[in-house]
């Protein structure tokens, strides 16, 4: 539970953070550019993973930190503001996909990225059909799978501070990451013959 | 084949994995792996499912993004932080404004600058007061070498939009800005002119943390040459640490005072910091600085600043537990 230590340097990181939400109370700008250059590249990576669409993830992204300006004297310091930043990226994400009926038409292309120079062609083309197959996978898994599974696998975060970030209990972070990783064992290993066709 | 545990194996195979698992349970999979083929070929499963979710990769942020974001929040911050007649949006002077009577544009100008004033030559104590605002140019972009002209920062104005040009062949760099017109002044760091420039824009003349932080990164590498830092610079790092609203900001001020060649100046900023600056990473960099300096000056006022923050109950367990180490080195 690496996450869960309170490390030095996540404990200055938070204090420094907490500095930063002071400076946004006093209506100093560089309080907000500040987390949001330190927390923009995660934010961003857990909203596009959990709605499948860049647009949307920058859309959130952005939503997270207005909102952290306008709720930064509601903030009452019992959680780091880290956690609290993903947990109104969560909602935020959770609104969007109770309003859309998107997701079962994400265009799977938009998650293919362009690959870095430097391997050949081919290489290229089968990492970015791995990431596909990924991301399609993830998109199988229910919301509640998905956002707990995300955050423990891709954010390193103990399952205490999921619980606190999705206001739900352990056991439920437990279950819902169990029943995650047995689909995604499933469609990799066996119930996709795709996996084995790129794999093999 | 079966296995009566495999529920309990899967389950903390997942723990393991997610880094969750209790030592106690950790030792009864080990062991009970080690036995069951089952129950291996699940953990190993669940092992490549996991390494395989790594390949989602996902692309960091575009600068377009980042920076659109960041004048987005830095104006509802300013919208939000405004008292109700402040929405009155002021008129602020403009190039445009060239094409009015020259009169007046002149006069915005010198209002808007605070008499920053480019001289000709090396300023001369005789110059006529009256030279100023008459016959400034309005122009869109001017560039400045410093061999020819330095800029008079004497009234502090406000430079907006500073931006820097890395070094050309010849470690010339650029810093351009904006008052009303945008001037680029050039030079190597440390000829005067871009050395008070970059001074200037450390000690709290630039808008944003970047740009603060930029300026003393380059004030810091023009300072480790043979000459070493001027007087000026460090007053400058010193003025930075003890005023500069950004913990960002003065810790790098901090590191850049440790990097230097250590002397009573840098080693008065850096205890000044550590028993002043309310940001325990700020403090923590202060003591690596200060432990540093101590390996050549081996002064009481070190010893005394870190014995002081080790043996301090009220002080952060970090910065403490620091100066201890940083004490046990040193009095080895």
């Amino acid at each position: 539970m690496a996450s869960a230590r309170p490390t030095m340097e996540a404990q200055l990181d938070a204090d420094e953070d907490r500095s930063l939400l002071q400076m946004v109370r006093r209506g100093d700008p560089e309080g907000a550019t500040g987390l949001f250059r330190k927390y923009s590249a995660p934010l961003l990576r857990y909203a596009d993973r959990l709605l499948g669409s860049r647009a949307e993830a920058e859309e959130v992204a952005q939503e997270v930190f207005l909102k952290l300006i306008a709720r930064a004297d509601q903030y009452d310091g019992r959680a780091p503001v880290a956690s609290w930043l993903f947990a109104i990226a969560a909602n935020a994400c959770r609104d969007r996909l109770r309003k859309s009926a998107r997701r079962a038409a994400v265009p799977l292309e938009a998650v293919v990225e362009t690959a870095a120079p430097g391997p050949s062609a081919d290489r290229t083309l089968l990492e970015s059909e791995r990431r596909r197959l990924v991301r399609s996978a993830l998109l199988r898994l229910s919301d509640d799978q998905r956002e707990a599974l995300v955050l423990a696998r891709y954010h390193d975060l103990a399952y205490a501070e999921i619980a606190r970030t999705l206001e739900i209990s352990e056991g439920a972070v437990k279950t819902r990451i169990f029943r995650a990783m047995e689909k995604l064992k499933d469609v990799f290993s066996e119930g996709d013959p795709r996996w084995t066709a790129v794999t093999s | 084949m079966d296995c009566r545990d495999v529920l309990r194996t899967r389950e903390a195979a997942v723990l393991r994995l997610a880094g969750e698992l209790p030592a106690a349970e950790r030792s009864w999979l080990d062991d009970h792996l080690a036995g069951c083929p089952v129950c291996r070929d699940e953990e190993s499963r669940f092992a490549s499912t996991w390494e395989r979710l790594g390949e989602d990769h996902v692309a960091p942020p575009s600068p377009s993004f980042l920076a659109r974001t960041e004048t987005l929040l830095t104006e509802e911050v300013r919208r939000r932080a405004a008292p109700p007649v402040a929405q009155v949006v002021p008129i602020r002077p403009h190039a445009r404004l060239a094409a009015r009577p020259l009169l007046q544009a002149a006069a915005l100008v010198a209002a808007a600058t605070g008499g920053f004033l480019f001289a000709r030559t090396a300023p001369g104590p005789g110059r006529p007061a009256a030279f100023a605002a008459a016959t400034f140019p309005v122009v869109a972009q001017r560039t400045v070498d410093v061999s020819e002209a330095v800029p008079d920062l004497s009234n502090r104005p406000r430079l907006a939009n500073v931006a820097f040009r890395p070094a050309d062949s010849g470690g010339r760099i650029g810093v351009a800005f904006d008052v009303t017109t945008r001037y680029t002044v050039t030079g190597r760091p440390d000829q005067k002119g871009i050395a008070d420039l970059l001074v200037y824009l450390m000690s709290g003349a630039a808008d944003t943390e970047g740009t603060r932080g930029r300026a003393i990164d380059l004030v810091s590498q023009s300072s480790k040459g043979p000459a070493g830092p001027s007087p000026d610079i460090v007053a400058a790092l010193a003025e930075t640490v003890r005023r500069d609203r950004n913990p960002g900001v003065r810790k790098k001020a901090v590191e850049a005072l440790a990097q230097l060649p250590p002397s009573e100046a840098t080693r008065d900023a850096l205890i000044l910091a550590l028993k002043t600056d309310e940001n325990p990473a700020v403090r923590i960099l202060a003591v690596d600085g200060l432990a540093r300096a101590a390996t050549v000056m081996k002064d009481a006022a070190t010893l005394d600043a870190l014995r002081s923050r080790a043996s301090d109950e009220r002080e952060n367990g970090y910065v403490r537990v620091q100066a201890a180490q940083a004490l046990s080195k040193l009095e080895l």
